[in-house]
């Protein structure tokens, strides 16, 4: 029987959100998919563009970016930058079409464990479906 | 205040003259003009002290080596406010001049800023072929030879100036237009023919070009999309990309001294090559180029003014002012951006409206 598509998601989590919510999920002992590869940033809004093509050509096939809501930003704004440059991100996917969700941003504050390993276990379940990411498969790149 | 200006000369010897004008009235000290370089036929932007050099300049010669904005960032380092400089740029080059003012790159204190309407220019080696003893015009060239992102560009006429020398819907001499009020106050000096009052001819000319030209890229980027579409067209498009970053170099609005691409963030040790290589079987080098392109256009595509000289630079004529035109006419449209249209705009990446994308971020689950 073939192996189960078992999807690589990278994540991008804000120090001050995410990153704690991840942290509260574990110690509350929620399951959840263990597909995401954590990477804590400082900021949503220091997360470059390139960080997360990079991740989908090098065989990501999802990514996810973590930060505070909107007005809860440690450094007061840096979350609504990260929302203006994921729409960029997205628009040019969208026009290349190279599948634009396969990038998700989600606002997930530090007391918010449920949703956290929600939107993990959402998202691993989307990611199955689609599944591997073509970009991460081409030898040519 | 909107003006005919000679218009018994053609717009080239009507643009020298009113150059001369400025140096005769000492409203400038220098000016910055498209010359003939060391006699040569090749037209690259010079700085000129006095009248006296105006016949070594073609301020319409169809051909655009380099952007003028960066050379314009250059000399308006630390300048002297007591002098006056004037320079001529094209709509392109004043766009992404906007734009560097945005990114603190060009002052305009002590400039001057006059613009001319632009048709098109040619590559560098058409223009060469067809140079002989005289500078060839717009006219000399036949439309397929005109670079297709000038055949796209729908900004014939520059938004920002204090000056604009019209050339669309002028039946003789030059159309000259103050939009700032530096540009009336030095107009006030210059002898105009007679003022315009009724404009209406040169904006259906306007008109019209636009049109042509919006057609023709709807058209061309339809195709162009298609083409590039999916991961394996994408590589298809950059394959013979070197990864020279000439593109980069050339590009008037990327300009950062170190570029995040040539950082040490791309400087892996051997051993990774060697785990990429047994895990792929097959590593082809060099390494993130695609990323390098996909990269920049997340950088500079909202700040983008498709000028093309990207393409012009690329040693293997990968299309690729035609993919950022594709990519930031779009981008611009969809987070209603408008690169060049204004100095006071925001710049686009380091600010935001709480307004925007509300839905982004906030999906219940």
């Amino acid at each position: 029987m073939e192996k189960e598509f078992d999807p690589k998601i990278v994540g991008f989590f804000c120090n001050w959100c995410t990153a704690a919510a991840a942290d509260l999920a574990g110690t509350s002992r929620i399951q959840y998919p263990a597909n995401v590869r954590p990477i804590r940033v400082m900021c949503s809004g220091s997360v470059d563009a390139s960080y997360v093509i990079k991740a989908l050509l090098e065989g990501a096939d999802g990514v996810l970016i973590g930060g505070c809501h909107p007005n809860d930003c440690h450094y007061v704004n840096g979350n609504y930058k990260a929302r203006r440059r994921v729409a960029l991100l997205k628009s040019i996917l969208t026009t290349l079409d190279l599948d634009p969700d396969r990038v998700w941003l989600r606002w997930i504050s530090a007391a918010e464990g449920v949703r956290f390993a929600k939107v993990v276990r959402q998202m691993t379940e989307e990611i199955k479906e689609k599944g591997p990411n073509p970009m991460g498969k081409s030898t040519q790149t | 205040m909107v003006g005919i200006y000679k218009k018994d000369l053609n717009p080239r010897e009507a643009t020298r003259e009113f150059f001369a004008e400025l140096f005769e009235a000492n409203l400038i000290s220098s000016a910055l003009l498209p010359a003939r370089k060391a006699g040569l036929n090749q037209i690259f932007p010079a700085l000129l002290s006095s009248k006296d050099s105006l016949e070594e300049t073609f301020p319409f010669a169809p051909v655009m080596p380099l952007s003028t904005a960066v050379q314009l960032s250059k000399i308006t380092r630390f300048a002297d406010p007591e002098h006056t400089v004037a320079v001529l740029l094209r709509p392109c080059e004043s766009r992404a001049a906007v734009e560097l003012v945005k990114l603190r790159q060009i002052s305009l204190d002590n400039v001057l800023l006059i613009t001319r309407d632009c048709p098109g220019t040619v590559e560098p080696e058409t223009f060469e072929e067809k140079a002989s003893d005289t500078i060839p015009g717009f006219s000399d060239f036949t439309e397929d030879q005109i670079r297709p992102v000038c055949r796209m560009c729908e900004h014939p006429t520059a938004p920002v100036a204090d000056i604009n020398i019209g050339t669309f819907g002028a039946e003789g001499g030059i159309i000259l237009e103050a939009k700032t009020d530096k540009g009336e106050e030095i107009l006030k000096h210059v002898a105009l023919d007679a003022e315009l009052s009724d404009t209406s001819s040169r904006e259906a000319s306007l008109k019209q070009e636009t049109e042509k030209r919006t057609a023709f890229m709807e058209k061309n980027l339809a195709e162009l999309k298609k083409e590039v579409a999916g991961i394996e067209g994408l590589v298809k498009f950059f394959a013979k990309c070197i990864d020279c970053h000439n593109c980069r170099t050339m590009c008037p609005v990327c300009y950062c001294n170190e570029c995040f691409f040539d950082s040490a963030t791309f400087h892996f040790e051997g051993p990774r090559y060697e785990e990429w290589t047994q895990r792929r079987g097959i590593l082809a080098m060099p390494r993130d180029e695609i990323l390098f392109h996909l990269g920049r256009m997340n950088h500079i595509g909202l700040s983008c003014v498709a000028c093309g000289m990207c393409e012009q630079a690329c040693p293997h004529d990968i299309r690729v002012g035609q993919l950022f035109t594709l990519i930031s006419t779009t981008a611009q449209k969809e987070l209603d951006i408008h690169a060049g249209r204004s100095l006071t705009d925001p710049l686009p990446l380091a600010t935001f409206r709480e307004d925007e994308f509300t839905e982004m971020g906030e999906e219940k689950v």
